[in-house]
């Protein structure tokens, strides 16, 4: 096979489609001013490209108002302006067993500046109630913020966001919702969920460019900024403005990525977000079928059993005798690209208990087909055998 | 041959995203409509903004204040601060 057999999705989907290299490059070529803040026509065009995409966001995930799609330089970002814009001295956070160093690290480092508390709620996969029945007792009367991922990055697990969220509303919390894995694949409507802030990467399931992330709230006064500067808006106000999203988008944006992210958001609507689920889903299943077939002991999985939607299509598994970074480097000798290690996400990796070597990582995309998961497959048999 | 005279009313917007959106609105809704940079008054209203121009009288102003309230789009947001009759 030639060429790479990219499998690593979950980092960053490859390829993109064609209309999102061709926008990338007709924005550097035709929309290459600074949009909002002079008044030529190039910079009104650009603009007017930004403004569009998010339109398009705003449609994607149910978002009320366009104005509350803030772009950011990717869901990392977004996750960051929610947590230091929105808690203060005294409070409390829940999050899950599960969660990416995005959210734990901003988390915990408030937590060690003796700032906030923090609970981590146990999940269950595969059993909502008990998953809910956790996060609710977790929440505390000081708890202003669940901050869960949608999708775990290490296997795909799904967490019962629209159920989580119910609860925490019903007690007064808000609900942050790391969208990193589900983002374009999984449904995710804000007004039916109940979320509050909806962190998304653009250059995953979104099929833009890296660079690009975005984060859409429902709750017009939060959060508060917490990177001031210029917006191109009431430039003789000393005072950040208070109007989403030049509240939250101080400085330049990234408006080749940004309009680039538009032809992806294009692409989902066009191809359908169910049907790109479906076809992951297909596929992820595929290969964890033939991965059990093989020889007992020999390869281990965690936790990738049913997909139908309560799973992403990402499949954590080690090969007996090798740390998950060795059985990545050997299936790059193959040309196959997936990520090996711990996949900045210890909770979870001390959940399903494999802190002492990690996990290989194979996640799927829309790109991919039976073909590549075949050669994946042949070539997890080839370096199984070797140990 | 000297081009009839085009009535145009102002609408201030403190942000662009604020001007898009209310200009796609309008646009949508059969306004002649035309956002840009605010280049007269921005001195007095907070210091670089966007005006949405309008085509047409009074009444077809009140109509799209209707349109944009209608929408949420704040009036605060976009207040009117001028009229002025230009050459097409």
């Amino acid at each position: 096979m030639s060429g790479v057999v990219y499998f690593d999705n979950a980092a960053t989907t490859f390829p993109k489609p064609c209309k999102t290299l061709a926008a990338l490059d007709e924005a550097m070529r035709r929309y290459g001013a600074n949009p909002g803040r002079s008044g030529h026509k190039m910079s009104a065009a650009c603009a007017e490209k930004v403004y569009e995409c998010r339109e398009k966001a705003a449609k994607l995930f149910g978002c009320t108002k366009t104005e509350n799609v803030v772009f950011t330089s990717n869901c990392t970002h977004a996750v960051n302006l929610v947590i230091n814009g929105v808690l203060r001295q005294g409070d409390h956070v829940v999050i899950s067993d599960m969660e990416h160093n995005a959210v734990l690290r901003p988390i915990h480092h408030l937590a060690e500046q003796g700032e906030i508390t923090y609970t981590v709620a146990e999940s269950f996969e595969g059993d909502d109630i008990a998953t809910v029945k956790s996060f609710c007792e977790s929440i505390a009367p000081n708890t202003r913020l669940v901050a869960m991922s949608h999708a775990s990055n290490v296997n795909g697990a799904v967490l019962p966001i629209e159920k989580i969220a119910k609860a925490a509303k019903e007690k007064g919390a808000y609900v942050l919702v790391d969208g990193a894995q589900s983002g374009g694949v999984l449904p995710i409507d804000m007004q039916q969920s109940g979320v509050d802030f909806l962190c998304l990467p653009g250059h995953k399931g979104l099929y833009g460019p890296m660079g690009t992330g975005m984060l859409l709230t429902s709750a017009d006064d939060l959060p508060m900024a917490s990177v001031f500067g210029g917006t191109g808006s009431s430039s003789l106000n000393y005072s950040q403005p208070d109007s989403l999203p030049d509240r939250l988008e101080s400085g330049t944006l990234n408006a080749p990525g940004i309009i680039a992210l538009g032809a992806g958001l294009d692409f989902v609507a066009q191809a359908g977000r169910e049907n790109i689920r479906r076809h992951e889903e297909r596929i992820a299943e595929y290969i964890v079928a033939h991965l059990k077939e093989m020889p007992r002991g020999r390869i281990e999985l965690y936790g990738a059993e049913k997909f139908q939607q309560r799973r992403a299509a990402v499949i954590s598994f080690n090969i007996a005798g090798r740390t998950g970074e060795e059985t990545a480097e050997l299936l790059n000798s193959y040309g196959i690209a997936v990520r090996g290690g711990y996949h900045c996400a210890p909770l979870a990796h001390k959940k399903l208990r494999t802190l002492d070597r990690g996990s290989c990582r194979i996640s799927v995309g829309a790109f991919n087909n039976l073909r590549q998961a075949d050669y994946l497959i042949n070539a997890v048999k080839k370096i199984s055998s070797l140990t | 041959m000297k081009k009839p005279m085009e009535t145009w009313q102002y609408l201030t917007a403190s942000t662009v995203t604020y001007a898009m959106k209310a200009k796609k609105l309008l646009a949508s809704r059969g306004f002649t409509v035309i956002a840009e940079r605010n280049v007269k008054t921005a001195g007095k209203t907070g210091g670089c903004g966007y005006v949405i121009k309008i085509k047409g009288d009074s009444v077809t102003l009140t109509g799209a204040k209707r349109v944009l309230k209608a929408a949420g789009i704040s009036l605060k947001e976009a207040e009117v601060y001028r009229e002025e009759e230009t050459e097409g």
